[in-house]
């Protein structure tokens, strides 16, 4: 039998090593679906929803729960406002969705989607306006 | 001979998804063949999941086609259970012939805890319990699963710890037969992964798996090998079901059985995993 016991230990150290490295540096990185601040609220508000946060926190949840478990959950800002409801539509049996479940979600979608679209939108436009 | 074996095995996968393949609608999806990520099927959600793993070449001709149907349900908010059948074929070299030999491994339930979302939290985090009971072995597997999302990137890593016991016989009398469980072998497994999601459901990535085999003797557990693969992934995921193609080569072993820089004793060249899934 040929044996390289040292080698292993040294392999085996060097993968959780680089195990541990990895979680350290993941962990730290941003969240792919992060909750909904109250900003979040204040835009719905801007644009005649009068949506409170505590019901984009609930919709946020839920749709981590009831998506998140089939599928990757899509990025809010992946789809515009309008597309959300068709693409929640198409979802809705194969998800099995309640039917108090599909306006949390789509609440929250359609909010996110619309903030964080305008946000980036008004970050690129600001950042290539000219400086005086 | 071999032919005939993947005939029969590729029929049967293809028969029991036929069965199923009415109504077919979203499924858990996995982006790895070996890696596990840290999903839950929502509670009431049930899928089928139907393995064929291939393992090829060892010193002498080995081709292996193992076979899982797993039957997956959301058990309660963040908690999934499964079920799966377990069969298999094996060809091999028996000094003078090839041997073909088919037959049913038994069965396994599992059971896998999400604790924190890849989605919403800093990392996805998981804890998962298989056991497997076969005609002559009981296996104990637990892992620690870890995933995190980044942009379009996913990465996964477990850890893996298994054990499996065999049944020997203490009387061999009808009357008072006695099966005594006796410790065969142990395992440790660390795997790595990583993903990136190309859109339109298709994504591409590479798996890394390091395993450690350590057998009883005299009281005493000795490592028996540490060998190293790591491979291309590739998923495609509709909206009614998905597959998942991983290839795994056996890169130098850290510690081998013979005398070559593969272990080709206990592990092969070659492992291929096809994972087919939808929801019922």
């Amino acid at each position: 039998m040929k044996s390289v016991a040292p080698a292993s230990r040294f392999t085996r150290g060097l993968s959780l090593a680089a195990l541990a490295l990895g979680v350290a540096a993941l962990s730290g990185c941003s969240v792919n679906v992060p909750p909904p601040t109250e900003n979040y609220a204040l835009y719905a508000q801007d644009h005649g929803q009068n949506l409170e946060l505590s019901r984009l926190l609930q919709g946020h949840a839920m749709y981590a729960y009831s998506c998140g478990g089939c599928h990757s959950l899509r990025r809010p800002a992946k789809y515009s406002p309008g597309e959300w409801p068709k693409h929640l539509a198409e979802m809705r049996e194969k998800a099995e969705l309640k039917a108090d479940q599909i306006p949390l979600i789509q609440d929250y979608l359609v909010t996110a989607s619309g903030y964080l679209r305008d946000s980036t939108a008004a970050a690129k436009k600001a950042e290539n306006s000219p400086k005086n | 001979m071999l032919q005939v074996t993947r005939s029969k095995a590729t029929f049967s996968s293809l028969a029991l998804a036929s069965v199923f393949g009415i109504g077919l609608a979203q499924a858990n999806e996995r982006h790895f063949g070996f890696a596990y990520e840290t999903a839950t099927l929502p509670v009431g959600a049930k899928e089928v999941e139907l393995w064929t793993t291939s393992s090829m070449g060892r010193d002498q001709y080995y081709s292996k086609l193992k076979h899982r149907a797993e039957f997956e349900f959301g058990l309660a908010k963040y908690v999934m259970g499964a079920f799966y059948l377990n069969w298999s074929n094996v060809t091999a070299y028996d000094g003078a012939d090839l041997v073909t030999s088919s037959g049913w491994d038994g069965i396994s339930a599992e059971v896998k805890a999400q604790l924190t979302d890849p989605s919403i939290s800093p990392i996805g985090s998981a804890l998962y319990l298989e056991l497997g009971y076969g005609t002559d072995a009981f296996e104990v597997e637990g892992k620690v699963l870890l995933d995190k999302k980044v942009g379009d990137w996913l990465f996964a890593a477990n850890i893996v710890g298994e054990g499996e016991w065999e049944a020997g016989l203490e009387n061999h009398s009808a009357a008072d037969r006695e099966v005594k469980w006796e410790t065969e072998e142990a395992a440790l497994e660390l795997n790595l992964a990583a993903a990136y999601d190309f859109g339109n459901g298709f994504s591409a990535g590479v798996e890394f798996m390091n395993q450690e085999i350590y057998t009883q003797e005299n009281d005493a557990w000795d490592l028996s090998t540490a060998t190293f693969h790591l491979g291309p992934t590739f998923t495609y995921a509709s909206k009614s079901w998905w597959l998942n193609l991983t290839v795994l080569p056996q890169l130098p072993a850290a510690k081998s059985e013979g005398e070559s820089v593969l272990d080709l004793q206990d592990h092969e060249r070659l492992q291929t995993r096809l994972l087919l899934s939808f929801h019922l």
